[in-house]
């Protein structure tokens, strides 16, 4: 009878649980930084402030005072909304333990009627359609990140 | 084929302004992104808001469109444009083999959030109700 035998060596999974963890944020971080610079690059400008105006907050890090400043700069009216922080958005797994998250928030309070138009304005959305091909990229780069 | 989204839009205009329970409430006026300053209320408005394609090849693709389809209103209050939200989101079902427009196959159209906003026009108050809807597609020939 032939005898197998299987050694596993978990000297290593401390370090690989570290690694994925680093790798699940950078992940978070990059999307949510692609998708900053492409509503940015997408916003109707007329005196910039709308474009200047989107933050990214990742819990940790928030350009949120930088970009309103600088929206502000641009646009003396502005409008400015309150900051949103991961911590106010609700995931299906709960509020209290979400992971890694990162808000890609619109300060200009005129961003909406951009984004969705009115009935009588036609819409010139920029972040729906920086978040939708990402929802793909992101996926599978969650999906690699443990190669 | 790239001017996909105006099979779409074609579609959308063919549900809505060809139904006779909603484009009678709405007197016909159903509009792609907006309508014209001083239509009446009430009215159906429905734009593309964003999308991506899967399987990137030319003759191979699954598209995803994300649009906003609502109902608008002059008033504060939802109940008028209730039943017509009802109705736009009736009219929005797809069976299982699909819708062909043209050259497109509609595959599936499935609301992702409902819509409900208060808003405010030079003063005078204005409902909106209705929802995000994704809607699949892919060339009709595959």
């Amino acid at each position: 009878m032939n005898i197998i035998t299987v050694r596993v060596d978990t000297a290593n999974i401390g370090k690989l649980i570290a690694q994925l963890s680093a790798k699940s944020q950078e992940a978070v971080n990059e999307t949510a930084a692609t998708i900053q610079s492409r509503a940015s690059q997408m916003a109707p400008k007329d005196t910039t402030s709308l474009a200047e105006s989107i933050y990214v907050n990742n819990g940790e890090q928030s350009d949120y005072a930088a970009r309103t400043g600088r929206a502000r700069n641009v646009n003396r009216d502005v409008i400015i909304l309150e900051e949103i922080r991961p911590e106010f958005s609700i995931t299906l797994f709960g509020s209290s333990d979400q992971g890694y998250s990162a808000v890609v928030g619109v300060a200009a309070a005129h961003g909406v009627y951009q984004e969705y138009g009115t009935r009588f304005m036609g819409p010139q959305p920029f972040l729906t359609p920086s978040v939708e091909p990402m929802r793909d990229v992101f996926v599978n780069t969650m999906s690699h990140i443990a190669d | 084929m790239s001017a996909d989204l105006s099979r779409v839009n074609q579609w959308l205009y063919t549900r809505f302004f060809g139904d006779a329970a909603l484009s009678n409430a709405v007197g016909g006026r159903v509009f792609v992104d907006f309508a014209p300053q001083g239509t009446i209320s009430p009215m159906v408005i429905y734009s593309y808001l964003g999308g991506s394609d899967r399987v990137r090849t030319r003759t191979s693709r699954l598209t995803n469109a994300l649009y906003l389809i609502r109902a608008a209103a002059d008033g504060s209050s939802y109940d008028a444009i209730e039943p017509l939200a009802d109705r736009l989101d009736d009219l929005l079902s797809v069976p299982d083999n699909g819708v062909l427009v043209r050259d497109i196959r509609i595959a599936s159209c499935i609301r992702e959030q409902p819509h409900q906003r208060k808003d405010e026009e030079f003063g005078k108050p204005v409902v909106y109700l209705g929802g995000f809807y994704r809607i699949q597609y892919q060339p009709a020939d595959l």
